[in-house]
């Protein structure tokens, strides 16, 4: 549990707050590239970590990040005319008087000024710099004096038909959302379903990779997963261990990164990443990206994890970019159908990531801490917020901001999932002494370099 | 770092803090409770049920309360006074049961009144 106070602090973003502080010293997601894919194209609103913002594409092909009210006299620079300004110039212009403003924030037009007025040159809107990355882009919003390096975590080198980057709406804190997202534990209830038992076993509940088929098996067979957490130098990583049918030792890894990062545990191992971003306090945007193409790691756990479930999926795939659309909400109760979960599915929600959105948004805006009870399962999560609270303690006694550096190994982010050998340690899982990773994905092992 | 029980709780063991305990890692020594260090899961659940404000997050220990950290640790890895082996991680304070001795430590502060 939290106290009211830690609650706070922990869950609140917006500018001036201390965790608003911290998170702005990474650089974040602003919206996906294919919200912006033409050069003078419609310019798209932008609410990021409280703060509302227009995002658009100049002539130029810039993408500038500025603030949405005209500093004129506050009318929405999203209804805009994105177009070529004076002298070689371009940026958006405003629909009330005219002003315009490039991707910097420049004033570069102030038609509504005499001719003779230098006042143009005194006035800025406020902006951000952007960086497209794995069809992203992302941007600074904390002090300029302070902007930290861009962190590769391996979308630098994607060509443009590896890039996959999607997002979704959600409608809670992004700590909520995140929890959620890390906690092992539940996938051995809220989205199990009865026909896991019918699963033919095809004898890989054994030391090594298990199929993805069979790794339901192994969620639904212990559904109480013991929980080891190690510190790294990114944040930590945890296995959730579970005993298999057969009496092997089972182990989902998984990683989380600095502030908002996930990395999900899938045999054999991933570098698919999940961001919770705040659009404020009370809402996230879930975004998902690929950090590379690694061929021939798709054939260690077989077929497709969901593929032998009878979820549904959300229309994510358009091109596998874009905007994912919400088809179950609170509105319509997520969808849920109780034959369904009296009969087929523990939730009886049908669509897998609503699953997760029925209890996640369903805690309320902000879920109070101080009222829950936490249990051995939950020791990730106690971790993930511990660190992030002191993180924001000590940036705001004037020290500097984790797993910021541009020397460090970002592509070497890591989660796995295996049948452990007896006496194998689960923390060389992932990482690049792992002879899998060293299989797939040999373009981003280094030689030795400190783990943690 | 986990969760530590400082000075104030000796003579008193209020005991609040164990019923909140979702993994039952709290331990009663002879005048003062003591939390297993291995066993806490830092839930945080003890700390607001402790009348006298006992219990502390290892990291925001004061000067005062810092020497607690290594001697909630001794309470289970050194051997105490009058046994012949270290508690270890029995698992469980209430199936341990209490334990009838402190800490040299704890043992060796003036009765509170």
């Amino acid at each position: 549990m939290l106290s009211a106070q830690d609650n706070e602090f922990l869950t609140r973003v917006g500018p001036g707050t201390p965790m608003g502080d911290l998170l702005r010293r990474y650089w974040t997601p602003a919206l996906l590239v294919s919200e912006v894919p033409e050069p003078a194209g419609d310019p798209v609103r932008v609410r990021l970590l409280g703060e509302d913002l227009v995002a658009f594409r100049d002539v130029n092909g810039r993408v500038g990040l500025i603030q949405e009210n005209c500093p004129h006299r506050g009318a929405s620079l999203f209804y805009g005319r994105n177009e070529i300004g004076p002298d070689g110039t371009c940026g958006l212009r405003c629909p009330y008087h005219g002003w315009q403003f490039d991707a910097d924030g420049a004033c570069i037009d102030m038609p509504s000024e005499p001719p003779t007025s230098t006042f143009k040159d005194r006035v800025r809107a406020k902006a951000y710099p952007t960086h497209e990355s794995g069809g992203i882009v992302w941007t600074y919003m904390g002090p300029s004096d302070t902007i930290t390096p861009f962190r590769d975590f391996g979308t630098e080198s994607l060509e443009p038909d590896q890039v996959a980057a999607t997002k979704l709406h959600t409608s809670c804190n992004w700590m909520q959302a995140m929890e959620g997202n890390m906690d092992t534990s539940h996938i051995s209830w809220l989205h199990q379903w009865n026909g896991v038992d019918d699963i033919p076993d095809d004898g890989s509940d054994k030391p090594g990779y298990p199929s993805n088929a069979m790794s339901w098996k192994f969620w639904k067979h212990d559904r109480a997963p013991r929980l080891e957490i190690e510190d790294t130098w990114y944040g930590f990583k945890y296995v959730g261990i579970r005993e298999t049918p057969a009496g092997h030792t089972h182990v989902r890894m998984s990683a989380y990164c600095y502030p908002y990062h996930t990395v999900i545990a899938s045999v054999p191992f991933s570098t698919q990443h999940g961001l919770f971003v705040p659009v404020d306090d009370h809402n996230t945007y879930r975004y998902s990206f690929s950090t590379r193409v690694n061929e021939g790691l798709n054939e260690v756990g077989g077929e497709n994890l969901f593929a032998v479930s009878p979820f549904e999926f959300g229309p994510a795939e358009v091109g596998r970019n874009g905007i994912i659309p919400r088809r179950y909400t609170l509105e319509n109760d997520y969808g849920i159908d109780r034959e369904d979960q009296r009969t087929t599915t523990f939730s009886g929600v049908r669509e897998f990531i609503s699953q997760d959105f029925m209890v996640t948004e369903t805690m309320g805006p902000i879920y109070d801490r101080s009222q829950e009870h936490l249990g051995t399962s939950d020791k990730a999560i106690i971790r993930m917020r511990r660190l992030l609270i002191a993180a924001a303690k000590r940036l705001a006694e004037g020290g500097e901001p984790p797993a910021v550096g541009g020397d460090l190994d970002y592509r070497g982010i890591r989660s796995a999932e295996k049948i452990l050998e007896s006496g194998e340690d689960w923390r060389l899982l992932g990482t690049d002494a792992d002879p899998m990773v060293q299989r797939y994905d040999a373009a981003n092992v280094r030689t030795p370099l400190a783990e943690s | 770092m986990t969760y530590l029980i400082a000075e104030s709780c000796v003579d008193l063991m209020d005991r609040s803090c164990v019923d909140v305990c979702p993994v039952d890692c709290i331990y009663t020594g002879e005048r003062k409770l003591y939390i297993n260090p291995a066993e806490c899961i830092e839930c945080g659940a003890c700390e607001p049920e402790c009348p006298v404000d006992s219990i502390v997050y290892g990291q925001q220990a004061s000067e005062a309360e810092a020497p607690h950290i290594a001697d909630n640790a001794a309470f289970f890895y050194e051997v105490l006074p009058g046994r012949d082996a270290p508690l270890g991680d029995p698992g469980g304070a209430s199936a341990a049961g209490p334990v009838g001795v402190d800490t040299p430590l704890v043992a060796a502060l003036p009765p509170k009144s």
